[in-house]
């Protein structure tokens, strides 16, 4: 049984880096070629669990080869698969992004595939009601309200990496304990320019146990209703911010699991994304959880 | 046993009685419903006021009765009363209810049905059931009581809000009455042959037991008692010995009174044994 189980996106993704951004009816040469995973559930996932916190996806994938890789990927990082149905005849969620490296430029088309949505019997409750956590990030909505309602009633914690607005996303926001929405979510979803006041406004409507912003490269802040306390982000050679925020989602429940209070655990959740940053590609660079340690150490933070 | 509303009032649609939903505020008056359910074995519903969720004391009273829920051998369910504003009813979902009421009955018809639609939607995916009120159930300090639910206003609603249960207006108000009123028996009748969905009488404090039975016969299915449970509690703390100077033993009393009247009202129901 994994202490942090996930529902949301998990993606095959191509990454070929240029040294100009193509033009149209053209061929170009790409310097260097990546295949991973993403997604940011599927990747909070592997960051638990590089962590040192069991974790599982539950969800569906196409029997195809962006499938097959995910599921190599997801067992590559110790995520369980258990709970994944690989179904015949679909496409897997895909994408394709240019890395222009001379402007820096991220440029991505993205395929859904033929895959439908997790449906509600599919989903293995017992899983849900022995883990500690369950992670969400708005894909597969549906699913994922049933799932965080179930969830609630067995008393385990639900928690979302709100980045996208997408439709329906407020039947789930009240069954969220930990909501963790990016800056853009905030101000789009509350319908305001400044980001306190949208803040304490969606606080306030939805009251959630543990209320966190972030701000990307400028950290965040964490609000309980009273006050706003300010977190930064750490300073570090960043070689390659792509899946940054899913690693941030990723260790913060990681953190969680383990017993750190909030504070500690943003930190911490900081600190994974800091170091990620320092390496190429979204997994295979996210630090294990003694470097962290170290790390914190070496900024200050003793206490860990 | 936590269940939610349309688990319970099957319960009551299969067996023609009607569910009791007491109003609960504190620790005291949970454990004298509680114990008079299961004392019975009577599925209960324990609700609380809106605005017991406007504050913290929500977050105290919600842990509460769903501990008392889980553990109890009776079904249970946990419900917000009066729920105005999606704010509310949002609050109602955080903690944990397992039934939902939405109160736009004081807006025009077409208001109400577009904000009770709203909040079929928003707890839709989450499987929580609605209660919808039609025909504004005002106070007894009001003037006059003539907003009596029409028939075929109340098929329009149901139709259109996809709610499990309807507070129908039909002679009771929240309160307590200077005279017993005077039920509209056969409108009850009326609305329940119209619609689908199980029927909630409100303001069932000081309603004659006699009319009470009748409104079930008509097809009443849950009955909310809410002023009854705050003089049963009330009336016996004033009573209470104030040389009795520990919390837990002089409540003792005030919750034994709690639990003599949910009993009373249990068996007027004829909800006894129907766990």
């Amino acid at each position: 049984m994994s202490k942090i189980v996930g529902i949301g996106s998990s993606v095959h993704d191509t990454l070929m880096v240029t040294r100009e951004f193509p033009a149209e009816d053209t061929k170009i040469q790409a310097q260097e070629t990546f295949i991973q995973g993403g997604g940011p559930c599927a990747t909070a996932l592997v960051t638990a669990s590089k962590l040192g916190v069991t974790s599982s996806y539950i969800g569906t994938l196409g029997n195809d080869i962006y499938g097959s890789y995910m599921m190599d990927d997801f067992k590559r990082y110790g995520v369980g698969i258990d709970n994944i149905i690989q179904k015949d005849d679909y496409v897997s969620f895909h994408s394709f992004v240019i890395l222009n490296s001379s402007s820096s430029s991220r440029t991505c088309i993205w395929n859904k595939g033929t895959i439908p949505e997790l449906q509600h019997d599919e989903i293995n409750l017992n899983t849900i009601k022995n883990a500690e956590l369950l992670h969400l990030d708005g894909h597969q909505l549906d699913a994922a309200i049933y799932a965080a309602g179930k969830a609630r009633e067995n008393g385990v914690k639900v928690s979302l990496d709100a980045g996208g607005v997408y439709p329906g996303i407020e039947k789930l926001l009240p069954l969220v304990d930990f909501l963790i929405p990016s800056e853009e979510f905030v101000l789009k979803i509350m319908d305001k320019t400044n980001i306190k006041e949208a803040a304490a406004a969606l606080y306030a409507k939805y009251k959630p146990e543990v209320f966190i912003v972030t701000q990307g490269s400028r950290g965040g802040f964490f609000y309980n209703g009273r006050e706003y306390e300010r977190y930064r982000s750490f300073t570090v050679d960043a070689i390659d911010t792509n899946g940054a925020g899913d690693v941030f989602h990723g260790a913060f429940i990681a953190g969680y699991v383990k017993g750190m209070d909030i504070r500690k655990t943003i930190h911490f959740a900081s600190a994974v994304a800091a170091l990620k940053c320092t390496q190429i590609g979204a997994r295979n660079s996210v630090p294990s959880y003694d470097n962290t340690i170290q790390f914190l150490g070496r900024n200050g933070f003793n206490e860990f | 046993m936590l269940v939610n509303l349309r688990e319970i009032l099957k319960l009551a649609e299969e067996g023609n009685f009607a569910i009791p939903a007491f109003n609960a505020y504190n620790l005291e008056t949970v454990m004298g419903i509680i114990g008079a359910a299961e004392d019975l074995k009577s599925p209960v519903i324990i609700q609380c006021y809106s605005r017991l969720f406007n504050s913290d004391i929500g977050y105290y009273m919600s842990s509460i009765i769903k501990a008392a829920a889980k553990r109890s051998r009776v079904p249970v369910c946990f419900h917000l009363d009066h729920g105005q504003t999606e704010t509310e009813v949002i609050w109602g979902i955080r903690y944990g209810c397992t039934g939902i009421m939405i109160d736009a009955s004081t807006l025009p018809l077409d208001d109400n049905i577009n904000m009770t639609r709203r909040i079929s939607y928003i707890c839709g995916n989450s499987g929580i059931p609605i209660e919808g009120e039609l025909g504004h159930i005002g106070s007894t300090k009001d003037e006059a009581m003539d907003d009596f639910t029409d028939v075929e206003e109340a098929k329009q609603f149901v139709k259109e809000t996809n709610v499990t249960a309807l507070a129908i207006s039909v002679g009771t108000a929240h309160g307590r009455y200077k005279k017993a009123p005077s039920l509209d028996i056969q409108r009850i009748a009326k609305i329940n042959e119209a619609v689908e969905v199980s029927l909630v009488l409100h303001g069932g404090s000081g309603v004659p037991d006699d009319q009470l039975q009748e409104a079930i016969r008509a097809g009443i299915r849950k009955v909310n008692f809410g002023t009854d449970v705050c003089y049963a509690f009330l009336d016996s703390v004033f009573n209470t010995s104030r040389d009795i100077v520990a919390i837990d033993l002089f409540m003792k009393e005030p919750i034994d009174n709690v639990k003599r009247f949910a009993m009373e009202k249990i068996k007027v129901l004829g909800a006894v044994n129907k766990a």
